[in-house]
């Protein structure tokens, strides 16, 4: 007679385990100047987490322009003397020179002597005098960059490196780097807007929103979505960061060629590609080229695609994405 | 060996069943008693988890932002920072998203409230 009740307390045993899948683990914090949040959602443990963002943290110690202990900070004030750094700050700087050349200087590391004197981003932002512009764009070149033997490096005096266009994406990589290695084959890093996704979603591509670079009154709300699966997106814009003095919009993504903010149709540009540290730089890069070159660039580029919106609303993807973007906003045109 | 159900194994039956039916029903989120909730943190600590259910005005400890939950929606009302980002965000309706105040390090999110067509993480 009892043998009646064993299916049936096998079957509650099944509803016990069965019904909830695992909750993803997500974390958020404040870093490399932005917001960055880590979702995990397979073998998450706070252990992990934790090993992440300390990384994240060694990445920023090493990088940031303002911690007077950071390499970036030190070489910046070495008055000219070859420092030695650490090798991610090494190994960021010899990826920042490629992207230099690559580029034709549209992505240049050394853009920090221009940087400085706008300040945009903080509340003392205000527009150089066209003098001190001018005497800082003559220490800009991404060639002063010396990288000597046993992690050794020298800048000029008076050259001023900004890595903030390139660390995240350096960032983010060297994560995700960590969470395979521990066997993550699930997990989004995104740092500030800059998106990494390690596999998909039980099978499904992870939907990634592109925030519409028009409306300040909303933000966090997208014109299309992006299907991603072990790919990075970046995007560039003017709405990013910027101030408004006598109604004109001064944004932080600067010429290096006048120090002035870049003026052309591009609203913004997004990249898609494996590494992140490549989609930053060339986020910068592609959006400072402006819609012609930019997309010129990308295509005498292998594995590298793109979404660039004009300031009047024309969308336009490059032909690996036709598969993975889906306009929702129909005020925009694709073209 | 055929023998009667007796009324005993009857209830006994009856209480597996009722066991089994109330803990897929709480599975699937029907008495699920704590409801979807809103994250608030700072310096990425949980300060607050605040009921989506009920409508309210919470300010952080230090009064530098103030938020709004109403039918469930969530919006930052009003906030002591220079660039008003926070106060400038979509409200948020699901898990979706995320309001972030970066000056004063305040993030909100909700927790649970999940749609068909959600979306991972934007990029911007």
């Amino acid at each position: 007679m009892k043998r009646i009740y064993i299916p049936l307390i096998l079957l509650m045993l099944l509803l016990f385990v069965s019904c909830k899948p695992e909750e993803p683990l997500v974390k958020q914090d404040f870093a490399l100047a932005t917001v960055v949040k880590i979702t995990l959602r397979d073998h998450a443990t706070e252990e992990l987490m934790d090993q992440l963002f300390a990384r994240l943290r060694e990445i920023e110690e090493r990088m940031s322009m303002v911690k007077k202990e950071s390499d970036v900070y030190k070489l910046n004030h070495a008055q000219g003397e070859a420092l030695q750094v650490h090798e991610d700050t090494y190994y960021v700087l010899q990826k920042a020179k490629e992207y230099f050349e690559l580029t034709g200087g549209y992505f240049d590391p050394t853009l920090g002597s221009v940087v400085e004197l706008w300040k945009i981003g903080t509340e003392e932002a205000a527009i150089p005098s066209s003098e001190e512009l001018e005497k800082a764009l003559t220490h800009v070149d991404g060639r002063q960059i010396e990288l000597l033997d046993n992690l050794q490096v020298r800048i000029p005096q008076g050259a001023v490196l900004d890595l903030g266009a390139i660390a995240k994406g350096y960032a983010a990589d060297e994560m995700a780097k960590i969470a395979k290695e521990e066997g993550v084959t699930s997990a989004i890093f995104d740092l500030g807007g800059n998106v990494l996704t390690l596999g998909d979603k039980e099978g499904k591509k992870f939907r990634i929103g592109i925030q519409e670079p028009f409306s300040e009154i909303l933000r966090g709300s997208p014109f299309a979505i992006l299907l991603l699966s072990n790919q990075t997106v970046v995007t560039s814009g003017d709405y990013e960061r910027f101030f408004e003095e006598d109604g004109k919009r001064y944004h932080h993504i600067l010429d290096f060629r006048t120090g002035y903010p870049v003026e052309n149709e591009l609203a913004s540009v997004s990249i898609i590609t494996d590494s992140s540290i490549r989609a930053d730089a060339l986020s910068t890069a592609v959006y400072a080229m402006g819609r012609e070159k930019g997309k010129a660039f990308i295509e005498s580029q292998e594995n590298l695609e793109a979404i660039f919106v004009t300031r009047n609303k024309k969308v336009s993807v490059t032909t690996g994405l036709s598969e993975s973007f889906i306009l929702e906003d129909s005020s925009y045109h694709q073209e | 060996m055929v023998k009667k159900l007796r009324f005993g194994d009857l209830l006994i039956f009856l209480l597996f069943a009722l066991i089994g039916l109330s803990v897929f029903l709480f599975n699937m989120g029907l008495f699920n008693s704590e409801g979807d909730f809103l994250e608030v943190s700072k310096d990425a600590q949980v300060i607050a988890r605040l009921e989506l259910s009920e409508d309210q005005i919470y300010s952080t400890p230090d009064g530098g932002n103030t938020l709004q939950i109403k039918d469930g929606v969530v919006s930052m009302i009003e906030a002591d920072c220079p660039d008003q980002l926070c106060v400038h965000t979509k409200p948020l309706t699901n898990s979706s998203g995320s309001i972030v105040c970066l000056p004063n390090r305040v993030a909100l999110r909700i927790i649970g409230k999940d749609e068909e067509e959600h979306i991972d993480a934007i990029t911007e």
